[in-house]
């Protein structure tokens, strides 16, 4: 069962490749009479400089690719196996990969610019506001989440910690030989490999048992420390040896779950509808499966992501299917992986404390049984420190840049106050208080809400984004393309729409209120009161965005 | 013995006079000289009688002069840079380049490069056929900054060429890494890179300046018996003691002229002072500045000896 | 050899060989097949090592010729005849310091990408 699972998702990937991604570049985006891509007119050796579309793809994926499309197919498993499943193929193809692949293609015809330019200019400049906005609440939701994420990884299994210290010395070290020596990148890299090997080893010999709180402080100083180093010395070695993990991982699961041939039957086909997922509460699977699976699915990151860089280094806008779209469903089939590794091998691994575990714990166990199982050369207790030193270094990582990126995003949005309240602009635009700002509310947060709780309003977030980009991508093939295929984007844009914004409401009506179900618990009071307003204050945001897109859309067809 | 003497001070103060004197005096006395005037108002050749160009003169035996071109100095330095853009940036249309420099002959800091390379070039071309080398210098304005221009853009260049040496390793680095890169074809070894090269060459000009300037010269200060001027002096004093350049002596000139009440500040008792009395009959011809007793300042500048040596 | 044990990778492989077994021009192709795929997949290693690097170099050379030619446009800066003579020598910053001027009007979408926030 799980390889026919496994098969199928291939196969309809492939499918769906060939005939749906292909008409949209032939019909929709006519790419083959389309203009010639940034890269080649602007060419300039600095950021536009052509790549080819099989580099640009594995920079692309390996870009996108991060704990996201772990963590949430691993909780989605509470609805049973078959939603979150079904969400993770045609959600992806229906919307997801259109989402990456539009927003790159739009991107290549504003010469690189990126999706929020653009959405300035569909939608109008409160849209671009509110990307700033979405972004800052992202990086504080995404620490919080995260931030949990790992600290219970930690918790859980204490080989990690020391694992995943001695992986950042080995990273250091790798680092100074690649950069600073004539070693090189193959020298370095097997120097990096084999230390990782030894931190593996070391941290396996090495657990630790401390509290959860101790590792919160620990990630607190980590993050703020951590963020302001310099990138070469160990974000950058670091980020790539990670890359091996996943290269790895996606390996050694993609060729274990297709010779498994397991039954999936660990967790049932369906459960409930309104399964108890999020905060205990029942949840309804329309509309929260976007709070759920979020990366995997559809990720409102992948567009700025792609109209970053890659849109500037497409040889030619026709290579933008290969890279946009077929990156994302790429990144469909690993939290395909997830889902086939959970509903077939959780019972071996977890029996009936399966759904008891925490989703990542749930993914970590599950994921090296099956490894291990299939490929009895890689041991059990192996993969699982291997699967939990993966997902948290790709936390980790994020942790540390969005510490980086909110920072910018802070001072960028303090810029007004610098005429009318300069005491107010001098304070928010010192990096240490945006970088402490971040780490501390994220963290916060973290402690007392717990990322069954916090996941939700990161992916909810995450969604309201992709929505923006959907919506302006709709406008944009309605006013720049051809408006005889609009529905095609307009449709799935507005069911998007419709599902992320009840998902909010029921959020902010059932969710938040059970933060206040005990009012003596200080802690708890605050941290719902803190999500309920980023929450509440994002609804806001996203409805003002639809009057700016509504008044665009009714709007006679601008001049080119 | 120092091989530069440098007068500096207001205009009006008599700085051209007594430099004249000096450098007619140490001539006298068997030393080859060369004096130069750097200042743009070029009164040297009146007072020697001799009409004065950008080359040496003979004034009398053991005695040359010259008057320095700062315009064409400025010229020719805007020349070389600009046939070198030219030669760059050919395609780009350098039709309005011209213009352009116009405007760049005003903006600060080109007046006192200027004086910088012609001091250089009398310095390297020049003074090795003389023992000495006695410059009259500009109003203390220009002055204080061409002699400060060292040592200020020492800083920028030390920072600078380690901004450089930074990137020049950091594209090294990646290229090493990934030959692919675009930052490949402008990745050369720190003795290939011309801007690494050039900051180089700048700095070495410099430190040459700032040496000759800070060991090689005597900086003679000239004001005149009044609160303003020695305020001025001070002034100065403070200025020089920044960019390390030592005050050698301060020539009190016109003294006589008035009555008021003036005193040395107890701050530039350190400085050896010497007197020069006004001279009723003012100056007319080169025998008059024999009227100008400069012997206890030519003695003062003989008995030195370059930093270093005894 | 069971097709579907042999996994994703090798369905290239599958689709060379014939059912006469693999024939010498089809090795050919193949081996060029997987040697260009290595190739891919060593650049792509490659700019994954060096990116952020990069990227820090583009600021480092772009912070450069700021200092330098700034006081052209009213910044702080070496004296101005320092600015000229190193001016014709400067060609690839001044391409950058342009490009990074209009990267900063529009930062976001790069930053996320180079900062692998996800």
């Amino acid at each position: 069962m799980t390889t026919m699972i496994a098969l199928f998702a291939l196969a309809l990937y492939l499918v769906f490749y060939f005939t749906f991604g292909k008409t949209l570049r032939d019909k929709l985006l006519k790419s083959d009479k389309a203009p010639a891509a940034p890269s080649e007119r602007l060419s300039d050796g600095v950021d536009y400089v052509p790549t080819s579309k099989y580099v640009l793809f594995g920079h692309h994926f390996a870009s996108i690719a991060g704990a996201g499309p772990i963590t949430g197919p691993a909780m989605a498993v509470a609805w049973g196996w078959l939603p979150g499943l079904l969400w993770i193929w045609f959600g992806n193809i229906f919307l997801g990969a259109i989402h990456d692949y539009l927003a790159l293609a739009a991107s290549v015809r504003y010469d690189g610019r990126s999706v929020q330019f653009v959405a300035q200019d569909m939608i109008g400049k409160k849209a671009g506001k509110t990307f700033s906005w979405f972004i800052l609440f992202l990086c504080i939701l995404v620490v919080a989440a995260f931030g949990d994420i790992v600290a219970g990884q930690f918790a859980a299994d204490g080989r990690v910690f020391f694992s995943f210290v001695f992986f950042c010395v080995a990273a250091l070290i790798a680092g100074f030989f690649m950069y600073k020596t004539k070693l090189g990148l193959g020298g370095g890299t097997i120097i990096g490999i084999a230390l990782v090997v030894v931190a593996f080893i070391a941290g396996n010999a090495l657990p630790v048992k401390w509290t959860k709180d101790v590792y919160f402080l620990i990630i607190l100083v980590y993050i703020i420390l951590a963020s302001t180093l310099p990138v070469n010395l160990l974000l950058q070695p670091r980020d790539y040896l990670s890359s091996y993990f996943l290269y790895f991982g996606l390996l050694a699961g993609g060729v274990a779950a297709l010779i498994s041939f397991a039954p999936l039957d660990a967790v049932p086909v369906f459960t409930s509808f309104s399964a108890k997922l999020i905060a205990g509460q029942p949840t309804p699977l329309w509309p929260a499966i976007p709070l759920i699976i979020a990366c995997g699915a559809l990720s409102g990151f992948h567009s700025l992501v792609a109209s970053g860089t890659s849109s500037k280094q497409l040889r030619k806008e026709s290579d933008a299917l290969f890279v946009g779209y077929g990156a994302m469903l790429v990144e469909g089939f690993l939290s395909t992986l997830v889902i086939i590794s959970i509903a077939g091998f959780g019972g071996y691994a977890l029996g009936d404390k399966l759904m008891a575990t925490p989703a990542l714990g749930r993914f970590v166990q599950s994921f090296a049984k099956m490894v291990s199982m299939n490929l009895p050369f890689l041991p059990f207790n192996f993969m699982t420190l291997f699967a939990a030193v993966w997902v948290s270094t790709f936390a980790l990582t994020t942790l540390d840049t969005t510490n980086r990126l909110g920072r910018y995003i802070i001072q960028e949005m303090a810029l007004p106050l610098k005429d009318k309240n300069a005491g107010a602009y001098k304070f928010f635009g010192n990096k240490w208080v945006a970088s402490i700002v971040i780490a501390f509310v994220g963290l916060f947060l973290a402690r007392s809400g717990g990322y069954s709780v916090l996941w939700p309003a990161f992916s909810g977030a995450n969604q309201l984004l992709a929505s923006v980009v959907m919506l302006t991508v709709a406008v944009w093939v309605k006013k720049r393309l051809d408006p005889k295929y609009t529905m095609t984007v307009l449709v799935p844009a507005v069911i998007l729409w419709v599902t992320v914004t009840a998902a909010l409401v029921w959020y902010e009506i059932v969710i938040v209120p059970t933060f206040f179900k005990d009012m003596s618990k200080t802690m708890n009071v605050i941290t719902g009161g803190t999500v309920g307003a980023i929450n509440l204050f994002m609804l806001i945001l996203n409805f003002i965005m639809i009057a700016g897109f509504l008044k665009n859309w009714s709007e006679k067809k601008a001049a080119a | 013995m120092l091989s530069n003497a440098f007068f500096l001070g207001k205009g009006g103060v008599g700085k051209t006079t007594l430099s004249a004197a000096f450098a007619l005096d140490l001539a006298r006395s068997g030393k080859r000289v060369l004096i130069a005037s750097l200042d743009p108002a070029h009164n040297l050749g009146d007072v020697y009688g001799v009409a004065l160009g950008d080359r040496p003169t003979g004034v009398e035996r053991g005695l040359d002069a010259l008057e320095v071109d700062l315009g064409a100095w400025v010229d020719r330095y805007l020349e070389e840079s600009r046939s070198e853009l030219k030669a760059t940036y050919a395609y780009a249309g350098t039709l309005n380049l011209d213009r352009f420099f116009d405007i760049m002959k005003y903006s600060p800091g080109t007046e006192e490069y200027a004086v910088l390379w012609a001091i250089e070039h009398i310095h390297c071309e020049l003074s090795a056929e003389y023992d000495v080398v006695v410059f009259d210098t500009p109003p203390t304005a220009l002055s204080l900054r061409f002699l400060a221009m060292p040592a200020i853009s020492r800083l920028w260049i030390a920072e600078l060429s380690k901004l450089r040496e930074r990137i020049l390793e950091k594209r090294q680095s990646i290229t090493r890494i990934n030959p692919a890169s675009p930052v490949a074809s402008s990745c050369v070894d720190k003795a290939d890179d011309k801007v690494y090269g050039r900051l180089g060459a700048i700095r070495e000009r410099l430190a040459g300046l700032q040496g000759l300037f800070g060991k090689e010269s005597y900086v003679a200060v000239v004001i005149n018996p009044d609160q303003l001027s020695v305020s001025e002096a001070l002034r100065i004093k403070e200025e020089l003691d920044r960019i390390e350049v030592p005050l050698s002596g301060l020539c009190v000139n016109k003294r006589g002229v008035s009555a008021a009440e003036w005193s040395l500040d107890s701050r530039l008792s350190e400085t050896p002072a010497f007197d020069f009395d006004f001279l009723p009959g003012g100056l007319r011809d080169r025998e008059d500045l024999r009227t100008i007793d400069c012997g206890s300042l030519v003695a003062d500048f003989m008995a030195t000896a370059p930093e270093g040596t005894l | 050899m069971d097709s579907f044990g042999k996994g994703f990778a090798a369905k290239p492989f599958l689709f060379l060989c014939g059912p006469g077994g693999p024939r010498e021009k089809d090795m050919g192709g193949f081996t060029d097949g997987i040697r260009a795929a290595l190739g891919v997949i060593r650049q792509v290693n490659r700019e994954r090592a060096t990116e952020m690097i990069e990227f820090e170099l583009k600021e480092l050379e772009n912070i450069f010729t700021l200092l330098v030619i700034g006081g052209f446009v009213g910044m702080p800066a070496p004296p101005t005849p320092i600015a000229i003579e190193l001016l014709p020598l400067l060609e690839r910053e001044l391409s950058i310091m342009l490009s990074r001027s209009d990267f900063a009007q529009d930062p976001l979408g790069a930053l996320m990408g180079i900062l692998q926030v996800d």
